[in-house]
């Protein structure tokens, strides 16, 4: 076991070096471009550059992320590496590539905040989730929560499904990163936690 | 001043939207007024009465100034 973990970490130490090296030779290169960076600005749609764009990140051509998409997802997990690929030289739209922890860390932000009441003329509890627009009701808070539970998903499932007219729509788009947070959730009681229900 | 599930599904249905089956209800969706609605009905609901808070909020949800207005929608269909 402790020999399995010696030749674990020879091998992560060995990958780190050759991503510190490959990434030296980077830096190196984007040093020297630091002092034209105006002229590798490319006006096409969507704010992407050829090379580089105005935070700095290098957007990675189709081919080379082909070639090299283990060593992308390696240093994607293991280093906190945010990744975009796309047309590098016709430049436009990108697409980013970001650890999985890391994208549920920012997608923390998004709070649920639930509202529950007991209705006194129907003698009911129910609860209203602003964030999504979703409501649920019961006789018990712990059946109101369950039916919650419910509508939640389906309301989810709906997002995904219909996702490209929902991204077209202002009210809707906003409750896009909502739907993603929960779409993460892998148990029930995970999704409660989420949804601030317990 | 409430109104129960079905008659709230009835109203959605006059109103031309489209009740998409889901396994615990219909998601009730589409345009009233240009504005997009969108209205989960779970089934263990169906025979109740919708809890003021939240009737109140579908009744402006679909279009209606008031609670009246939507009533005499109701009576009208």
């Amino acid at each position: 076991m402790k020999k399995c973990d010696e030749s674990y970490n020879k091998n992560k130490n060995e990958n780190i070096t050759k991503y510190r090296t490959i990434r030296g030779t980077e830096i190196e290169k984007e040093g020297r471009q630091g002092g034209n960076k105006d002229e590798s600005r490319s006006l096409v749609k969507g704010g992407c550059m050829n090379v580089e764009n105005i935070g700095g990140m290098k957007v990675i051509g189709l081919k080379d992320f082909r070639n090299n998409v283990s060593d992308i997802i390696f240093k994607v997990i293991n280093n906190f590496q945010e990744v975009l690929t796309g047309n590098a030289k016709k430049g436009g739209p990108t697409v980013s590539i970001i650890a999985t922890d890391l994208l549920e860390d920012i997608l923390k932000k998004y709070e649920f905040n639930p509202e529950v009441t007991f209705d006194e003329e129907t003698k009911q509890h129910e609860i209203c989730i602003k964030e999504i627009n979703a409501f649920g009701s019961g006789d018990s808070e712990e059946e109101a929560i369950q039916i919650m539970l419910d509508n939640v998903m389906a309301l989810m499932e709906d997002f995904f499904e219909d996702i490209e007219l929902y991204m077209r729509m202002d009210p809707q788009k906003k409750q896009y990163p909502y739907f993603m947070r929960i779409s993460h959730c892998k148990t029930e009681s995970e999704l409660l936690k989420v949804l601030n229900l317990v | 001043m409430t109104t129960s599930f079905r008659d709230l599904e009835r109203v959605c249905k006059a109103l031309g939207l489209k009740g998409i089956p889901k396994t615990n209800g219909v998601l009730w969706k589409g345009y009233v007024k240009d504005k997009f609605v969108k209205i989960m009905i779970h089934k263990h609901n169906g025979g109740k009465d919708v809890p003021t808070g939240t009737f109140n909020s579908y009744v402006k949800e679909l279009g209606f100034s008031t609670v009246q207005e939507y009533n005499d929608y109701l009576n009208s269909i």
